[in-house]
């Protein structure tokens, strides 16, 4: 039986849960387990900290699931209750807090995702990212993390941040040269040694 | 279950404690609740920054403030001096609060702010200028004057025309030996005094006449600076009449010069 349903989508799983086939949820918490604990963990350093906070977010998502709209995709979905919990957590702790409000959100910025060459950017931005995350500011670190890590698209990413797509598409541009120039400092700094 | 005996796995973990009915599913009434408040509280704020839009444009319009433009640098600040900030600053509360109750949408918060803004912004002035149109607040404040405004009586009595500071705005409705007496939008009766500190005038006014006046309030006489004549379908849109205003036909007679 339960062969079955792992071959079934997020979507139809979320739907035999909402239709009271409970025991299912499990599933979704194994497939987004591992996704939503790299996210929390960009985040969230305390290995305590980020099982509560996974634990947090999967009972959000198991209490709340009868609004998810199944004809739409579950993974920004999740993504949203994750980012609102982090959100949530790292103003408890008063951390450099994900940002409510950005004036960048308030412009109209031409931007598109088709702009740059999906396969060398992510090859060559997934090499930074393991050593110059830390250098970015959380609004920047945020869509860089779904994009390059979770590989979500634009649209996925401004329905988990609720912000404009042109406001991904330049954080992430910001984000690729933060992280360029850190990269350069750094191995500047290595060869000097 | 103690501690000891609880599932390591997540999964197992939230399983376990939905098996236990540690934790519940909302129902969906809850959500299709939550979405009602929203749109009950979204239709709300629409219909109290329209009222207020329109009751905005038709005080200005109704004081006078309008006109005074004419007067040049002088009638511009006592303009902004005499626009009702308060319930400006009202408008300006509700229109941001308004974006963030759109900002629930996905077609709102995909856009740029900007563009939410400007569409709040553009329909609470054309539907506050569409509401203005209609004889509604005339009618409320005819009302209000009369004592049959109950609750918002007062509000209308107080905002519905307010004073303008050394400016005076109202209907000639007699002549006389110093000058000319005008009936005010706030039913009131003013006594203006033509003198040597008069330095313009328009030559042609009388009886009926709509007139905008700068000029310091002396007890109950005005002493005037300026007085110009007024067309009160003239300026940023024509809409109804203040009540009781007198015409000509109430005061026969003509205006001497003085």
């Amino acid at each position: 039986m339960e062969q079955n349903w792992q071959k079934k989508s997020d979507e139809d799983l979320a739907r035999q849960v909402q239709n009271g086939n409970t025991q299912l949820f499990g599933l979704i918490v194994d497939r987004y387990e591992t996704k939503i604990g790299r996210y929390a963990k960009k985040f969230v350093y305390d290995q305590d900290d980020i099982k509560d906070v996974l634990q947090e977010i999967f009972i959000k998502a198991y209490v709340n699931i009868k609004s998810f709209d199944t004809a739409r995709k579950l993974s920004p979905w999740i993504y949203r209750i994750a980012h609102n919990e982090l959100v949530n957590t790292l103003r408890k702790k008063k951390k450099n807090t994900l940002p409510l409000f950005n004036l960048d959100t308030f412009l109209p910025r031409g931007f598109s995702e088709n702009e740059i060459n999906k396969e060398n950017d992510h090859r060559d931005v997934k090499q930074m990212i393991n050593t110059c995350l830390a250098a970015l500011e959380p609004k920047y670190k945020e869509p860089t993390i779904l994009y390059y890590l979770d590989e979500l698209s634009y649209s996925e990413i401004s329905e988990i941040l609720q912000i404009p797509i042109s406001t991904v598409g330049v954080r992430i541009k910001r984000a690729r040269e933060k992280m360029q120039k850190a990269y350069l400092t750094q191995k500047k700094y290595e060869q000097g040694k | 279950m103690n501690k000891e005996n609880e599932p390591q796995n997540l999964s197992d973990s939230i399983a376990s404690k939905i098996k236990r009915g540690q934790i519940k599913m909302r129902p969906k009434a809850y959500f299709i609740a939550k979405l009602a408040i929203l749109l009950i509280g979204m239709s709300i704020l629409t219909v109290v920054t329209l009222f207020l839009v329109s009751f905005i444009l038709f005080s200005i319009r109704q004081s006078g403030l309008l006109f005074l433009p004419n007067f040049g640098f002088p009638g511009m600040k006592i303009l902004i001096l005499s626009l009702p900030w308060l319930l400006i600053l009202g408008v300006i509360a509700l229109v941001i609060t308004s974006e963030v109750f759109a900002k629930h949408f996905s077609f709102v918060y995909r856009q740029p702010m900007l563009y939410s803004f400007l569409a709040i912004i553009i329909f609470a002035i054309l539907g506050g200028v569409a509401l203005d149109f209609t004889p509604f607040h005339a009618n409320l404040l005819t009302s209000a004057r009369n004592g049959k405004l109950p609750i918002a009586g007062p509000f209308y009595r107080e905002m519905g025309s307010p004073k303008m500071k050394n400016a005076f705005y109202g209907s000639i409705f007699e002549i006389t030996n110093s000058g000319f007496k005008i009936n005010t939008p706030q039913s009131d009766e003013l006594n203006i005094v033509v003198g040597p500190k008069t330095k313009n005038m328009d030559s042609d006014l009388e009886v009926g006449d709509s007139v905008l006046i700068l000029g310091k309030k002396i007890n109950l006489d005005i002493e005037a600076s300026d007085i110009k004549k007024v067309e009160e379908t003239h300026g940023f849109l024509p809409g109804p009449k203040f009540p009781n205003r007198p015409t000509i036909k109430d005061f026969p007679g003509s205006l001497r010069r003085p």
